[in-house]
């Protein structure tokens, strides 16, 4: 089996109850919050969480290069205000580092957002000394950039902005992106069809390649094509419809990584889970 | 009676060295030799032992010379076999110290602690809210030292 499918599963109590509650849903794969994504602050992890974190992850025998850590929603790494670019920093190298602490090899986040008070080049610019300055600091983690819909001002919605800040990272071998469908429909690149996934996963391996790929969040959109509206829906239930996770999961450009549902009702993660993996073509 | 029971009291308290405390810590070494993450207890410039499933991973002494899970060579040795003999011998001992490098060259102060850079060694070292950092591009080491809650 090449395809690892999971979702984002509460760490609620713990980080150690991630990997159980992935289990529960016959995940093979999942992502997580290290700490409150609401909160700036957060406890340092106890050395009792990580050994649970361990134990449990080895119980749900998913494997560490399958997860793919999510960082807090209040990190704009492009901020326009030095403080509080400052600020954003210093939490997301708090969050690099609880996922080395952790052994986790990657971490995902939104490249960040200008506020309409600096141009698109100028944020970028500023995302990608934020980068640079967090694998300054770090060592075996990959920053895993993900696209987004470019609802408001946020940045990331052509994969050309994920070219930019690979181009511009100081180690390329530790900067990956993640595709999410939801984000990349809302974006304006069409996977409905064969001939449209095609298409799009062509202009991706070329602007970006699949070299860089570390993960993928599997979404239906509840926002219409190229709407530039950051709405997910459960699969099948949005706009997107099935025929593009089918193609998803037969892609082998797609294989061995994390595959994550952030879908709206969590209480179908498993038949989801399910369903995916009965898309597989022998 | 009782003065000279206090008076005692407080010469050989005054005597007594205080012991250095063990703080609970998780660690990430990287070194081209080899490479150890775990977590496990630190007194500061004296000692390191570190535990990955309860199981001993690294018993690390820094006394006269410096021992690697009882195995004792001199600091100098030690950056020659483990980390780079362009370094100074006093560096690891400064350095699980919480202490400045390099004499306190480039020293900054930051947020919480300092910090040193030498961006034409590839060097960059941090002590900040409990938290230390040793990167060195340039001889591929990593050192990463966190105080965590036992």
């Amino acid at each position: 089996m090449a395809k690892f499918v999971g979702a984002h599963v509460s760490a609620a109590g713990g980080v150690h109850n991630a990997p159980k509650n992935a289990k529960n849903i016959n995940a093979k794969a999942f992502a997580l919050f290290t700490k409150n994504q609401r909160q700036w602050k957060a406890k340092p992890l106890a050395t009792e969480h990580i050994e649970k974190f361990n134990e449990e992850l080895e119980k749900a025998r998913i494997e560490k290069k399958h997860i793919l850590p999510h960082d807090s929603y209040l990190i704009n790494l492009g901020h326009p205000e030095e403080a509080k670019r400052q600020k954003s920093l210093d939490a997301f190298l708090d969050e690099v580092e609880r996922c080395e602490l952790l052994g986790l090899d990657k971490l995902n986040f939104h490249p960040g957002s200008h506020l309409k008070k600096i141009s698109e080049e100028e944020c970028l610019e500023l995302i990608a000394e934020s980068m640079n300055e967090a694998l300054r600091q770090s060592d075996n983690v990959t920053l895993v950039i993900e696209n987004t819909a470019g609802q408001g001002s946020n940045l990331g919605y052509k994969f050309e902005h994920l070219r930019y800040l690979i181009d511009r990272s100081i180690d390329k071998s530790r900067v990956g992106v993640c595709l999410d469908t939801a984000h990349m429909f809302a974006a304006g690149y069409d996977i409905r069809t064969p001939e449209a996934y095609e298409k799009t996963m062509k202009e991706f391996d070329e602007i970006v390649g699949f070299e860089y790929l570390r993960g993928m969040h599997i979404n239906d959109s509840k926002a219409a094509f190229a709407s530039r509206v950051d709405r997910h829906h459960s699969l099948g239930e949005g706009h997107i419809g099935l025929e593009a996770f089918k193609l998803i999961m037969n892609d082998e450009r797609i294989d061995d990584i994390p595959l994550i549902l952030e879908t709206i009702d969590d209480s179908i993660w498993a038949q989801e889970i399910e369903l995916l993996y009965s898309f597989v073509e022998e | 009676m009782r003065y000279l029971i206090l008076i005692l009291a407080i010469a050989f308290g005054a005597c007594t060295k205080q012991p250095t405390p063990e703080l609970p810590v998780a660690v990430i070494f990287k070194f081209p030799a080899f490479k150890v993450a775990g977590s496990g207890f630190l007194q500061k410039g004296r000692r390191l032992e570190l535990y990955s499933a309860s199981r001993p991973l690294l018993d690390l002494r820094l006394g006269k010379r410096i021992c690697l899970n009882r195995q004792c060579i001199s600091y100098k040795m030690f950056n020659k076999k483990i980390l780079s003999s362009s370094y100074p011998p006093t560096l690891i001992k400064n350095i699980l110290g919480f202490q400045p490098i390099f004499g306190g060259q480039n020293r900054r102060t930051i947020a919480g602690g300092f910090e040193q850079r030498f961006d034409n060694l590839g060097i960059i070292y941090k002590v900040y809210k409990k938290t230390l950092l040793f990167k060195d591009t340039k001889h591929h080491i990593f050192i990463k030292i966190k105080e965590i809650d036992g």
